[in-house]
C-alpha cells in the first residue's frame, strides 16, 4: 500500500510545483529522404513525418492522463537539413523549410528543429546555403527552429562561420522586424552541440542517432524552488551541503517521471528510447523560474555575486540526481537561464542586477549559455559575432556545450521592451559592451582546437 | 481448513500476543496478518490453518477467554476463509489506479464515489480517509470547515473505457465541489521508491 506521505507529496507536487514533463520530441531522420530533385524531398519527408508523428501528439496525451502527469510540449526534431539537402540552392533551402512547417503543423507540434548545419570545422555549399536562407527561412515560417554548430572542442572555432552568423543574426532580426525580431528566437549558435537534445530551438537528429527515437525533456525549476524552500522551513536544509542533497534527490524524482512517461511514449509509438534530458527549462509563469532558486538560498537576486557559485551547484546536484534515475541520460542537461523565458531572470535584468557580462560568466558552468536576450537592434553584426566567439571559447576550452541565442530588436534600443509571445515570453533590451570586434572578426580563419583535444 | 479470525477494539500493548498466543495454542497456523490503527482503534484479520479436530466455535471461545483474562476490550469474529467453495472476487485483468478526492468534507464522499465505483464494477483494494488539516477540539480553527482527503487503490479492469470514467469522477467532483485526480501506481512508486529491477 501507498504512504499516506507518498501520494501528498505527489499530489502537492503536481498542483502547486509544476510538476510536469516539458517536452517529449520525437526525433525523424531524413537522411533516407534526401533527393537532389526537390519534388521527391518534399514528398518523403511529408510523407516520413506523418508516418511517425501523426500519432504523437495523442499519444503524449493518453500517456499523461494515465500517469496524471501533463507532457507541455510535444516536438519534432529531424536531422540537420544542411547535410540532409547538401544539394539544394538557398531557394530551395527556403522551400525545405516550409515543407518542414508544414508537416509540423499537420503533426500538431508547436515547433519541429533541425533546420541547421554543423560547420565547425567548415562549411559546404549547401551548409553556406542554408545559413543565406536563414532570414527568409525563419521569417516565412512559424514553428522551425534552427541550430548552427560553428564550433568544438574537437575542431576548434570557425570563426568564418561565426562572423557570417554574427551578420545572418541581424539579417533575421531584420526580417521579423514587425515581430521584435522574433526569428532570431528560433536561432541558437553552438558550440558543441548534442545530438539528441529535445529542448528547442537546438533539438535535432545528430548522424549517429536511430532512425526514429524517443527523447525526453524533464519538468522545470518550479519543483525544485519548492523542494528548497520547504526543507528549509522544516530546518532540513540548513547549509549548501543540504541543499545540494534537497535538488539532487527533487532531480531523482523528476527525472524518473520524466523516464516513466517517455518510456511508455516510446513504447506505444513502437520506436526506442533515447535520454532524459536533466535540463531545469523554466516558463515565463511565475513559480516555474530558475532565477527564483537563487533567492530561495539567500541571493538578492540572479545576477549578485554568488550567482556562478549557486548555478555551479544547482547545475552540478541536478546531474547527479538525474543520473541515478535514468540510465540514459542526455542533451543539454543542465540548467536554462533564458533571460525572456524566465520571469525572475527577466526582472533582475530589468533591475539591472544581472548584466551581459555576469549572464557570461554564468554560462561557464551552466548547461546553455546566453539565452533568449534582448539587445540593441543597432548593434554591430562584428559585435554580435565578437560575443558568439566568447561564448563558443568557454565551451571549446571547458568541453561543454553553450550557445548564444541574441535578439537585437530591430528600431529598439536599451531600456525598450521586445514581446515574443507565448512561452517565448518578453524581454527588457540590455545594454551591450562597447569595444570594436570588427578587425578581430574580419580576421577569420579557425580559432585550433585545445590541446586537451588530443584524448586519443 | 482456513478460517478467517477478525478482532476490533481499543488498541493497547499485549493484543497481538493474546491473539497469536491463543491460535497457535489451539494449533492453528497463522498464515497472513493485516492490522490497522486508527485514532486508537485496532483492527486485525488473521488466516489461520484451523486442525480437523478443533471447531469455530472453540476458537472463538478461546480467544474471548483470553481477551477477558487480560481485561481487553475486543471484538472477535471467526468464520471459515471460503463458504461456500466460491472462488474469491476476479475482475479479470486490472491496471492499479491510485484516485484522490479532496475537498470540503462532507457526509455523501465516500458513498457517491464508492457508487460510481462499484457500479463500474471497480474493486477498491485499498482506501484511506484523512483530515490533511484536522484542528484542536475545542480550538477556534475548529469552527472552520473541516477538509478531506480520500484516497483510493483501486484494480481498473482492462476492458474498463478509463477516459470515460475520468469524465464521470470529475463531472461528479465538480458537482459537489471537491477535487479529483486519478493516476497510475507506477507513478507513486517511480518518484518515491527505489527498487532494484
Amino acid at each position: 500500500m501507498l504512504s499516506d506521505r507518498e501520494v501528498l507529496s505527489t499530489l502537492n507536487m503536481l498542483r502547486n510545483e509544476h510538476l510536469d514533463v516539458r517536452t517529449v520530441t520525437l526525433g525523424i531522420s531524413l537522411f533516407d529522404c534526401a533527393s537532389h530533385d526537390f519534388d521527391v524531398f518534399a514528398y518523403k519527408v511529408r510523407a516520413k513525418i506523418d508516418r511517425y508523428a501523426k500519432k504523437l501528439v495523442d499519444t503524449c496525451n493518453e500517456v499523461g492522463d494515465k500517469f496524471g502527469i501533463p507532457v507541455v510540449n510535444k516536438r519534432i526534431s529531424v536531422s540537420p537539413i544542411g547535410v540532409v539537402g547538401a544539394s539544394f540552392s538557398r531557394d530551395e533551402m527556403v522551400r525545405s523549410c516550409m515543407v518542414l512547417d508544414e508537416a509540423a503543423k499537420n503533426a500538431g507540434v508547436d515547433f519541429l528543429g533541425g533546420f541547421g548545419a554543423l560547420v565547425e570545422k567548415g562549411m559546404t555549399p549547401g551548409e553556406r546555403n542554408l545559413i543565406d536562407a536563414l532570414p527568409e527561412a525563419l521569417a516565412s515560417t512559424d514553428r522551425i527552429c534552427s541550430s548552427i554548430n560553428v564550433a568544438s572542442s574537437r575542431s576548434g572555432i570557425n570563426m568564418d562561420a561565426v562572423g557570417l552568423m554574427g551578420q545572418r543574426v541581424r539579417d533575421v532580426a531584420e526580417a521579423t522586424r514587425d515581430r521584435d525580431g522574433l526569428g532570431c528566437a528560433k536561432l541558437v549558435i553552438f558550440a558543441n552541440i548534442p545530438q539528441d537534445v529535445p529542448f528547442m530551438a537546438g533539438a535535432y537528429l545528430g548522424v549517429g542517432e536511430p532512425d526514429v527515437v524517443i527523447n525526453v525533456g524533464v519538468s522545470g525549476p518550479g519543483v525544485v524552488k519548492k523542494a528548497i524552500d520547504r526543507a528549509m522551513r522544516a530546518g532540513r536544509a540548513s547549509s549548501l551541503g543540504e541543499v545540494a542533497e534537497v535538488i539532487k534527490r527533487t532531480a531523482y524524482k523528476v527525472t524518473r517521471v520524466g523516464e516513466i512517461i517517455g518510456t511508455e511514449v516510446a513504447q506505444r509509438l513502437k520506436v526506442p528510447f533515447g535520454v532524459a534530458d536533466l535540463s531545469l527549462a523554466p516558463t515565463p509563469a511565475v513559480g516555474d523560474s530558475v532565477g527564483e532558486i537563487f533567492q530561495s538560498v539567500g541571493l538578492s537576486s540572479i545576477g549578485a555575486p554568488g550567482s556562478t557559485a549557486v548555478l555551479a551547484m544547482l547545475n552540478d546536484a541536478v546531474k547527479k540526481g538525474g543520473a541515478f534515475a535514468s540510465s540514459h541520460v542526455g542533451g543539454l542537461s543542465g540548467a536554462f537561464i533564458p533571460v525572456s523565458e524566465d520571469s525572475s531572470i527577466g526582472a533582475a535584468t530589468r533591475s539591472g542586477a544581472l548584466s551581459l557580462e555576469k549572464l557570461e560568466a554564468m554560462t561557464s558552468v551552466c548547461s546553455v549559455g546566453l539565452d533568449m536576450i534582448a539587445i540593441p537592434g543597432d548593434t554591430p553584426a562584428s559585435t554580435i559575432a565578437a560575443i558568439i566567439a566568447d561564448e563558443m571559447a568557454i565551451g571549446v576550452i571547458n568541453s561543454k556545450t553553450t550557445a548564444v541565442r541574441v535578439i537585437p530588436v530591430p528600431g529598439k534600443g536599451v531600456g525598450d521592451k521586445a514581446a515574443f509571445g507565448g512561452l517565448l515570453g518578453e524581454a527588457d533590451i540590455i545594454p551591450v559592451p562597447g569595444g570594436d570586434a570588427s578587425a578581430f572578426i574580419r580576421l577569420g580563419g579557425r580559432i585550433p582546437a585545445p590541446i586537451h583535444s588530443l584524448k586519443n | 481448513m482456513n478460517i478467517v479470525v477478525s478482532i476490533l477494539g481499543p488498541d493497547r500493548p499485549g493484543v497481538v500476543y493474546v491473539v497469536s498466543a491463543a491460535l497457535s495454542g489451539l494449533r492453528c497456523n497463522i498464515e497472513e496478518i493485516s492490522q490497522t490503527i486508527l485514532q486508537g482503534q485496532f483492527a486485525a484479520i488473521f488466516i489461520a490453518d484451523m486442525p480437523a479436530d478443533v471447531s469455530q466455535d472453540t476458537v472463538h471461545s478461546t480467544l474471548m477467554k483470553a481477551i477477558a483474562a487480560r481485561d481487553m476490550n475486543l471484538s472477535v469474529i471467526v468464520r471459515p476463509l471460503r463458504e461456500d467453495d466460491a472462488p474469491p472476487f476476479d475482475g479479470g485483468p486490472s491496471e492499479p489506479f491510485v484516485i484522490t478526492l479532496d475537498g470540503e468534507d462532507r457526509l455523501d464522499m465516500v458513498s457517491s464515489f464508492a457508487r460510481v465505483f462499484a457500479e463500474h464494477k471497480v474493486n477498491i483494494e485499498n482506501m484511506k480517509a484523512l483530515m490533511p488539516d484536522a484542528a484542536e477540539p475545542g480550538s477556534a480553527a475548529e469552527t472552520r470547515p473541516r477538509r478531506a482527503l480520500l484516497m483510493f487503490e483501486v484494480a481498473l479492469p482492462l476492458s474498463l473505457d478509463r477516459p470515460a470514467l475520468r469524465r464521470t469522477l470529475e463531472d461528479k467532483a465538480r458537482g459537489m465541489g471537491l477535487r479529483v485526480s486519478m493516476q497510475h501506481r507506477d507513478i507513486f512508486e517511480a518518484l518515491h521508491r527505489v527498487e532494484p529491477f
